[in-house]
């Protein structure tokens, strides 16, 4: 009886700060929407560009037409608007460099889980705010979008999108945990935005590498937060390579939830020996 | 004159900075370097199936992107900082401090830090940009070279103003202090040619046109394919758009010295 | 002429409503309700050069908006005024050299350079030639005894040699009009002391107008000789600090604390017991039997320790808002 009411009671107080951060959330409309468009602009400027180079080659490129290319930005953005922490700033910036890591260490959460409530809403108001949009241009360019209809394949897409993104906290997490030794930290956090725009299809489908740079990013976890979630959805894999993909995603979201918890634990003992 | 002493003290300033701060200067040129490479990385990956679009050569494209490097490297080096200064300014309600300077607002808003970071890249694309030019054989004259570096400083004059008219608007609106970030990501919209958003409508094109003029004009012009047209509208948009940021951010402060408390 | 007139002065704002918790934010993504705040409602005063003048009032009372509307930061909704003979809010640059405007918790000097480096740009910016700046730098850096300091980086320093480090950058200039805003908030009772010993020097000295608001009495008991009290925008006193004190407060307050128990009624002859939680009681007497009440504590009970003070500024201001 004692125990079923301390469950609630944690529920609850997760539910709580889950509430209060989507009121924030609201009211920051602004800077979401600003997030938004930010996301949206580099995906559009590839579009524009296919959209020409398509053209001068004939009408398609390595077998991909305009509205192949369409609705992979489209989806781009979508996934770099919802799928895509931006916690590693926060996390290095705010919580390290200017200490207010002390008051997650005082509450009776794990420090992992208070910023994942607290990136959560964030994540869905810009994710409804993408798919709205999409949802908006399917109505007017019907051709453009072209989503897989087989309900066993879109819910195994949802899964990858559910594991993209904790795949990609936690990485980002463990970026922004590196502030614990390098008081300067966003050459790394660069090199980490070029890195990922290449080896996650952010740029340009991973189609077009040559294939020996294909099998690499297949190793790399980046492609498994953009790539394969959108190729999923798009209803390009069959069940089996499905099940693959959901299979490396684990396989890299153990991997990384140990490099976080060593990198936590050390981390912290750095953190409250100096006493900041 | 007065406000180039101010000026050189500041870049003095920002020398000290550097000194106290080396290891930030190190990753941050770093970083704007390996941007840099990445940008023309991009563009090589992104044209290796097509040798020809929009008009220009795949070389032309890479040249394109290497110069557009040069000229946002004096660009984030000498003005963009200030941008980021600037939201901070308005994000903390320190702009009291600025208006009770004797010195013009607009400049401790716009040439007031520095990060010198950024002319490693600068340099570095520089040097690069030479040896395209010799290897690929682009013809350029004495004439052209001196057009580009007209041309260059009006699109750093026109791109300094879009970006510090757009930031003005975070006095009324002070919670966007990400708006620095869209404004610097569409302004990336000027590495590609003008010529690759012409077939957009009619009324979208006329809305970017100060942008994509921005690095192609002057790269044109380098080139000795520049269109007389498209300088001269360079120049008029360089000179219109720095005359609305200032009437514009008077009027601004004119309703801050109104409304705020 | 007069360093500064003002006349009939009123400043309004607005200010957007929203209603708190999770339904009033998503009200508020639709429909914003704006409010008029008066800050400061028809004020004249005049302020002859030289003099060193304290606004005083509760938070909210409208002395920083005055203050701001004098350094042509705020723009006046209507009124008057005249700073040095120009109008503040056309900010020209012969007005701002001559001023100086120091609020409490903002600062101006480089965060991670020497305060030398913060001061030889404010050479630059208020133009100052080199001799003069020379000479008035020394002559602060000695009074301010910082001589050590000055070439340690900001962050490195401690609250007080920054905070002395920051006078300085504001005084560089040698400016006519120093404005003060509530400068000894956060600071500690020795740092609050030589702040206003500083202050009444510099006054003395360099024959500065000093203005200073604050809600601390101390502030304004130590230095000022002429006060102006604002609550809710208005003036409600004008004049020398010892007529409001004796015109407003006829009352002093006496907090005791008693080593043996003291019965209640024993005290009610000497005076209104504000608070009765022994060991300590505070109570009210009439400002002339301050002493006589304070020696007969002592005498007729056993006393550990006793403290005489002034009313609470809330009280006085509340006793001269109902007079008037």
């Amino acid at each position: 009886m004692l125990s079923a009411m301390s469950f609630q009671k944690a529920n609850m107080r997760y539910f709580r700060i889950f509430f209060l951060q989507l009121q924030h959330a609201i009211e920051a409309r602004s800077l979401s929407v600003v997030w938004f468009l930010t996301a949206l602009t580099t995906p559009l400027l590839m579009l524009i560009f296919w959209s020409g180079a398509t053209a001068a080659a004939g009408g398609r490129i390595f077998s991909w037409s305009y509205s192949n290319f369409a609705t992979y930005y489209l989806f781009i953005a979508l996934a770099s608007s919802m799928l895509t922490a931006h916690i590693q700033e926060d996390v290095a910036f705010e919580d390290i460099n200017k200490g207010n890591l002390s008051q997650y260490i005082l509450k009776p959460f794990p420090y992992y889980t208070s910023k994942f409530l607290l990136e959560l809403p964030w994540r869905l108001f810009q994710g409804s705010l993408a798919i709205s949009g999409i949802v908006i241009v399917a109505l007017f360019f019907k051709n453009l979008v072209s989503v897989t209809s087989s309900p066993i394949i879109l819910l195994l897409a949802i899964v990858i999108a559910i594991l993209a993104f904790i795949l990609s906290f936690t990485f980002k997490m463990i970026l922004g945990l590196l502030a614990f030794w390098f008081t300067e930290i966003s050459g790394v956090m660069n090199v980490n935005e070029i890195i990922f725009s290449i080896a996650s299809g952010t740029l340009i489908p991973l189609e077009f590498f040559p294939n020996n740079l294909r099998t690499l990013f297949e190793i790399l976890p980046f492609s498994y937060m953009i790539y394969y979630p959108i190729i999923a959805f798009l209803g390009k894999l069959n069940t089996t390579s499905l099940l693959q993909v959901i299979l490396m995603q684990l396989l890299w979201i153990f991997i990384f939830s140990l490099v976080y918890k060593f990198t936590w634990a050390k981390g912290r003992k750095t953190f409250t020996a100096v006493g900041l | 004159m007065r406000y180039l002493n101010l000026f050189i003290t500041l870049i003095k300033i920002s020398f000290s900075r550097i000194l106290i701060y080396r290891g930030n200067f190190a990753s941050h040129a770093t970083s704007s370097v390996g941007w840099g490479i990445f940008s023309v990385i991009s563009i090589m990956l992104l044209t290796s199936k097509t040798p020809v679009v929009f008009g220009w050569s795949r070389n032309e494209l890479i040249l394109l992107t290497v110069l557009m490097n040069v000229i946002f490297g004096v660009y984030r080096s000498f003005i963009d900082a200030n941008f980021w200064r600037f939201s901070q300014i308005i994000h903390y309600g320190d702009l009291d401090i600025v208006l009770l300077k004797p010195v013009d607002s607009q400049f401790q808003m716009s040439l007031w830090i520095f990060d010198l970071s950024s002319l490693l890249r600068f340099l570095f694309a520089s040097i690069f940009a030479v040896y395209l030019i010799i290897i690929f054989h682009i013809p350029v004259s004495f004439v052209s070279i001196l057009f580009f570096f007209i041309l260059s400083t009006a699109s750093i004059i026109l791109l300094y103003s879009i970006t510090f008219i757009l930031l003005t608007l975070t006095i009324w609106f002070t919670r966007l202090s990400n708006l620095i970030d869209l404004i610097n990501t569409v302004t990336n919209a000027s590495r590609y040619p003008k010529e690759m958003f012409e077939h957009l409508t009619t009324f979208v094109f006329f809305i970017l046109l100060p942008i994509v003029i921005i690095i192609s004009t002057p790269v044109k012009a380098l080139f000795q394919k520049g269109s007389l047209s498209d300088s001269i509208l360079l120049l008029a948009f360089a000179f219109v758009f720095f005359s609305i940021s200032r009437v514009f951010w008077k009027f601004a402060l004119r309703f801050y010295a109104s409304a705020s408390g | 002429m007069s360093a500064i007139t003002v006349n009939h002065l009123n400043k309004t704002y607005k200010s957007y409503r929203k209603d708190p918790g999770f339904f009033g934010s998503v009200r508020s993504l639709v429909k914003r309700k704006y409010e008029n705040i008066p800050a400061v409602k028809d004020i004249s005063f005049t302020i002859e050069s030289g003099e060193l003048v304290g606004f005083i009032g509760p938070n909210g009372a409208g002395k920083t908006t005055t203050l701001k509307c004098l350094s042509g930061l705020l723009f006046p909704t209507s009124g008057e005024i005249s700073v040095l003979g120009f109008k503040p809010f056309e900010r020209k640059n012969e007005f701002l050299k001559q001023i100086s405007l120091v609020m409490g918790q903002k600062n101006q000097l480089w965060w991670d350079l020497p305060p030398m480096e913060t001061f030889l740009l404010n050479k630059e910016i208020y133009q100052i030639p080199k001799n003069h700046f020379k000479k008035t730098l020394d002559e602060l850096i000695s009074i301010l005894e910082v001589e050590d300091i000055i070439n340690i980086q900001v962050r490195k320093l401690s609250l007080g040699q920054r905070m002395k480090c920051e006078l300085i950058a504001a005084l560089l200039h040698s400016p006519k009009i120093l404005f003060l805003d509530e400068p000894t908030i956060g600071l500690d009772v020795v740092m609050q002391k030589k702040l206003r010993d500083f202050v009444r020097e510099y006054n003395k000295k360099f024959n500065a107008t000093v203005i200073l608001t604050s809600h601390y009495m101390e502030d304004v008991r130590q230095l000022c000789d002429r006060i102006i009290v604002i609550d809710h925008g208005s003036i409600l006193f004008d004049g020398k600090f010892d007529e409001l004190v004796k015109k407003h407060t006829q009352q002093k307050i006496i907090s005791v604390i008693f080593e043996k128990e003291v019965l209640r009624e024993k005290l009610l002859k000497l005076g209104i017991i504000k608070d009765f939680d022994l060991p300590k009681v505070v109570l009210l007497v009439k400002r002339e039997n301050a002493n006589s009440v304070a020696e007969k504590l002592l005498k007729d009970f056993s006393v550990l320790d006793m403290n005489i003070e002034e009313p609470d500024i809330e009280d006085v201001i509340r006793n001269v808002f109902s007079k008037s």
